[in-house]
């Protein structure tokens, strides 16, 4: 994995957490683990393809979803997934051009929610080519980049 | 003049948040509509007066860029103001889209980055303060 696209994928999603859901960023060094957690997963095609993968623990959505919303109380369990669906497209879209490095444009699928594990049908021939682990006050993040065959996304 | 505004984004969560950010603008808001695709946002563009429509382009169904395409090639919405919000980042197609006439707006966005293209599009006012600045002591980003 390069260190100079984790950096760039560390970055981004800490700025998007922040800027979608208010919610302040600090590195962590361990991934979620075996915790109850949530995710989505964005396929996306362009320059290379592959996936970006957002997994949350699953105590964070409704304080996530209701920050972005600007409620107090929490939405319903489809807001919360499309939530973390939204973060995870807007991550994508933001991070995959600084990692690329070129003006080809991306073209992102729709976010697919996942529970616990990788959603099924999630192409096993992928890569994991940059992941970083978040901390977000109640709860963590991990984001994880996945690209197909031997392509390597130049960092910027 | 009250602006009927249609927000097309297939993320609820999205569409929320650019309705928020309407009613904290100080723009003359009347009807707010909302589809979830380029289609089902056509198909209300057949049945409704809008005066502006805030567009994604990652969509199901039908993406931004077809419906823009379709709406311009309308003459009865060929004029129609478009914002498009997106996390498209590619010089090349950000310029695309600008040659349709439309304003870009990118996400993450601040409240402060929408109403600007709003303003610049529709050329209404702030209704509460007259004009500049109703959200300048947010720093909320979006």
């Amino acid at each position: 994995m390069s260190d100079a696209a984790e950096k760039t994928l560390y970055r981004t999603a800490a700025l998007i957490f922040e800027e979608l859901s208010f919610i302040l960023p600090s590195p962590v060094t361990r991934p979620i683990g075996d915790v109850p957690a949530a995710g989505a997963s964005v396929r996306f095609t362009g320059a290379f393809s592959g996936a970006l993968v957002v997994r949350i623990t699953r105590d964070l959505m409704p304080i996530l979803s209701a920050n972005m919303m600007g409620d107090d109380e929490p939405p319903d369990e489809r807001l919360q997934r499309d939530a973390v669906g939204e973060i995870a497209n807007v991550i994508c879209g933001n991070v995959l051009p600084k990692i690329a490095a070129t003006d080809e444009p991306f073209h992102l699928e729709t976010p697919q929610y996942f529970e616990d594990a990788l959603p099924a049908g999630f192409d096993p021939s992928l890569t994991l080519k940059a992941e970083i682990h978040i901390g977000l006050d109640s709860g963590n993040a991990d984001v994880m980049l996945y690209t197909a065959g031997d392509a390597a996304p130049r960092p910027a | 003049m009250a602006l009927n505004i249609l927000v097309v984004d297939d993320s609820a969560v999205m569409r929320s948040m650019i309705i928020r950010t309407l009613k904290m603008a100080g723009l003359p808001l009347g009807e707010i509509l909302q589809a979830p695709n380029g289609k089902a946002g056509l198909e209300i563009l057949d049945g409704k007066w809008v005066d502006l429509a805030i567009v994604d382009i990652n969509m199901p169904l039908m993406n931004g860029e077809e419906m823009i395409g379709r709406v311009r090639a309308n003459p009865a919405t060929a004029d129609l103001p478009i914002v498009v919000v997106s996390t498209e980042s590619s010089a090349s197609r950000v310029a695309s889209l600008k040659r349709q006439g439309v304003e870009f707006v990118h996400k993450p966005f601040t409240p402060e980055d929408l109403r600007s293209k709003i303003i610049s599009l529709t050329g209404v006012t702030d209704e509460r303060c007259g004009g500049e600045d109703s959200l300048s002591h947010g720093s909320l980003d979006f």
